[in-house]
C-alpha cells in the first residue's frame, strides 16, 4: 500500500486516540477520493502538502478524467508534442485547447467535466465569394479563438459550407454557428460597433443545416436581424456574438469519427444582405452546462 | 481435491488488532474480498475447522462498523446495486461519523478490500472537502504545509492552467 500521507508523528497510524487524520490516509485512498472530484478541485488540493501533490499527479486519477478516446485525440498531434507526458500533462494539454490543421480547428477538454469540445474556424470553410474584396474580408480580432473572422460587406448569394471528420467520444452534441451582426473595432481601448453595412437579414431567414455520415440530419431557420420597425431601439441581435444552434447529433461507440457536413445559406437573390461576421462552428456536448453545474 | 459441499464453511472468526474476536457468517464476510479470499483458500484445502482470520490493521471499533456495513449489504446482495433503501441506509450510516472515524473506516475498507464501502467513504470525504479552501482544510484536518517557497511557486505554475 502507498506511503502514509501523514506529516504527524510516525506511530499515528490506526491506534492513536484521535484516530488518523485526513493526512494519514494512504495515497491509494486519496487517489480514490480524487475520483469524485473535478480536475480543478484536484489541482487545488495538490497545494495541501507534498503527499497530496503526489496523489494529485497519479496516472490512475487522471486517466479517469480524460475522455475515453484520448488516445485517438493524441494521434492528431505530432508525437513530440506529448513525448514523456503523464496523464495529467495530457489532460492539461487538452484543457488549454489544441490547435489543429494550421489553426483552423481547435479541440479542448472541458476542465470541469472532461468533455470534448471542438471549434472550426471560418478559415476552414468554403465561403461563396470569399476571394472577392467587394464581398468578403478577413478581420483580425481577439474576440475569436482563431484570432480572425470573415466579414461580409454585402452579397446576394450568401453561402458558407464546411465539413469535419473528427474522433468524438460517444455523447450527444450540439452544432452551432457563431455569428456577429455588425462590424466591431477597438478605439481608444473601447469596443465600437458600426452597422453601416448591416442590412437584409430581417427579410428572410437564414437556413442552417448539417448531415452526418451516419445520416443524422438537422435544419433550423432564423432571421439574423429584427424587423426594421423598432429602429429606435438597439436590436438585441446586433453588436454581440450569438451561437445559432443548428441541431443535435449522437455519436455512438461504433461510429466514433463521423463526418459532419454543415452549411448556412440565404440565397434569395432578390435582395442583398451584409454587415455580418462569421467566426466559427462549434460542436459541444449538449448538456455541458448542466454537467458542469452537477460536478461543482 | 475435496468436494466443495463437504468442506464448505458457514462461519469464520475474525480477530481485530486489539485482539477481540468476531464470529461472522460467510455471506457477510464475502463482502470483503480479503476475507473471501481467505475463505476460498481454506475451502480449497478442504478444511472443515472454523478458521481464524487476524486483521492486524483494524481495531474492534472500526471492525464493528465494517461488519455492520457488510451485514446490511449481504442482505441486499441479490438485489441490483441501485436499491434506494440501501442507498438511504448508506447515507445515514456514514453521516453519524466524525472525520477521524471516517478516515479509519476508509483505511479499513481499503485494507479489507471492501470496494463499495471504500468508494462510499471516498465520495463522502470528497463531498465534504470540495468546497473548502486549502487553508480551511489544513486547519480542520491539521495538515501541515511542508512545501518550500520554491515548491509552492512550482505547484502554482504547474497547475495554473486549471484556474485560468
Amino acid at each position: 500500500m502507498g506511503a502514509s500521507l501523514s506529516n504527524s508523528a510516525e506511530g499515528g497510524a490506526n491506534g492513536g486516540d484521535n484516530g488518523p487524520g485526513l493526512g494519514d490516509i494512504p495515497e491509494a485512498c486519496v487517489a480514490c477520493v480524487f475520483l469524485y472530484l473535478t480536475p480543478i478541485e484536484i489541482c487545488n488540493l495538490a497545494r495541501l502538502n507534498r503527499a497530496f501533490r503526489g496523489a494529485a499527479s497519479s496516472d490512475n486519477v487522471w486517466e479517469s478524467k480524460l475522455p475515453v478516446n484520448y488516445q485517438d485525440l493524441l494521434q492528431l498531434l505530432p508525437p513530440d508534442r506529448y513525448h514523456d507526458f503523464s496523464k495529467k500533462d495530457i489532460f492539461s494539454l487538452f484543457a488549454r485547447s489544441v490547435s489543429l490543421d494550421d489553426d483552423t480547428k481547435q479541440v479542448w477538454v472541458d476542465k470541469v467535466t472532461g468533455s470534448v469540445c471542438l471549434s472550426i474556424s471560418a478559415r476552414a470553410m468554403s465561403i461563396t465569394g470569399i476571394d472577392d474584396r467587394r464581398y468578403w474580408s478577413w478581420i483580425p480580432t481577439e474576440e475569436s479563438r482563431f484570432q480572425v473572422v470573415a466579414y461580409l460587406q454585402q452579397i446576394w448569394w450568401f453561402e458558407v459550407d464546411g465539413a469535419v471528420n473528427f474522433p468524438l467520444p460517444p455523447d450527444i452534441y450540439t452544432l452551432s454557428f457563431r455569428l456577429h451582426l455588425g462590424k466591431f473595432s477597438k478605439r481608444m481601448g473601447r469596443r465600437v460597433t458600426n452597422y453601416e453595412h448591416t442590412h437584409g437579414w430581417d427579410i428572410k431567414p437564414v437556413r442552417f443545416e448539417f448531415t452526418t455520415s451516419d445520416n443524422q440530419h438537422a435544419i433550423s431557420e432564423c432571421c439574423l436581424d429584427d424587423m426594421e420597425a423598432d429602429e429606435m431601439k438597439e436590436s438585441l441581435k446586433r453588436g454581440c456574438w450569438i451561437e445559432y444552434k443548428v441541431g443535435e447529433f449522437i455519436v455512438t461507440e461504433c461510429e466514433s469519427a463521423p463526418e459532419i457536413r454543415f452549411s448556412m445559406k440565404q440565397i434569395d437573390c432578390t435582395h442583398s444582405k451584409g454587415g455580418l461576421c462569421v467566426d466559427s462552428v462549434s460542436i459541444i456536448p449538449s448538456d455541458l452546462t448542466k454537467r458542469r453545474m452537477v460536478s461543482k | 481435491m475435496a468436494s466443495s459441499s463437504s468442506s464448505s464453511l458457514s462461519r469464520v472468526v475474525v480477530k481485530s488488532s486489539d485482539n477481540n474476536l468476531f464470529v461472522v457468517n460467510k455471506k457477510v464476510a464475502s463482502q470483503s474480498q480479503l476475507l473471501k479470499q481467505c475463505i476460498d483458500n481454506m475451502e480449497e484445502k478442504g478444511t472443515n475447522d472454523v478458521i481464524l482470520i487476524p486483521l492486524s490493521n483494524v481495531t474492534s471499533n472500526i471492525l464493528t462498523l465494517v461488519l455492520e456495513y457488510c451485514e446490511k449489504h449481504a442482505d441486499f446482495a441479490d438485489d441490483d446495486n441501485n436499491n434506494q433503501e440501501l442507498k438511504q441506509w448508506d447515507h445515514e450510516f456514514l453521516k453519524k461519523f466524525d472525520y477521524a472515524t471516517l478516515n479509519s473506516l476508509t483505511m479499513a475498507a481499503d485494507y479489507m478490500v471492501t470496494k463499495s464501502l471504500l468508494n462510499l467513504c471516498c465520495q463522502f470525504i470528497a463531498d465534504s472537502i470540495k468546497d473548502l479552501t486549502v487553508q480551511q482544510i489544513r486547519q480542520i484536518f491539521d495538515i501541515k504545509n511542508d512545501f518550500t517557497p520554491q515548491e509552492e511557486a512550482d505547484i502554482k505554475n504547474e497547475n495554473a492552467w486549471a484556474f485560468r
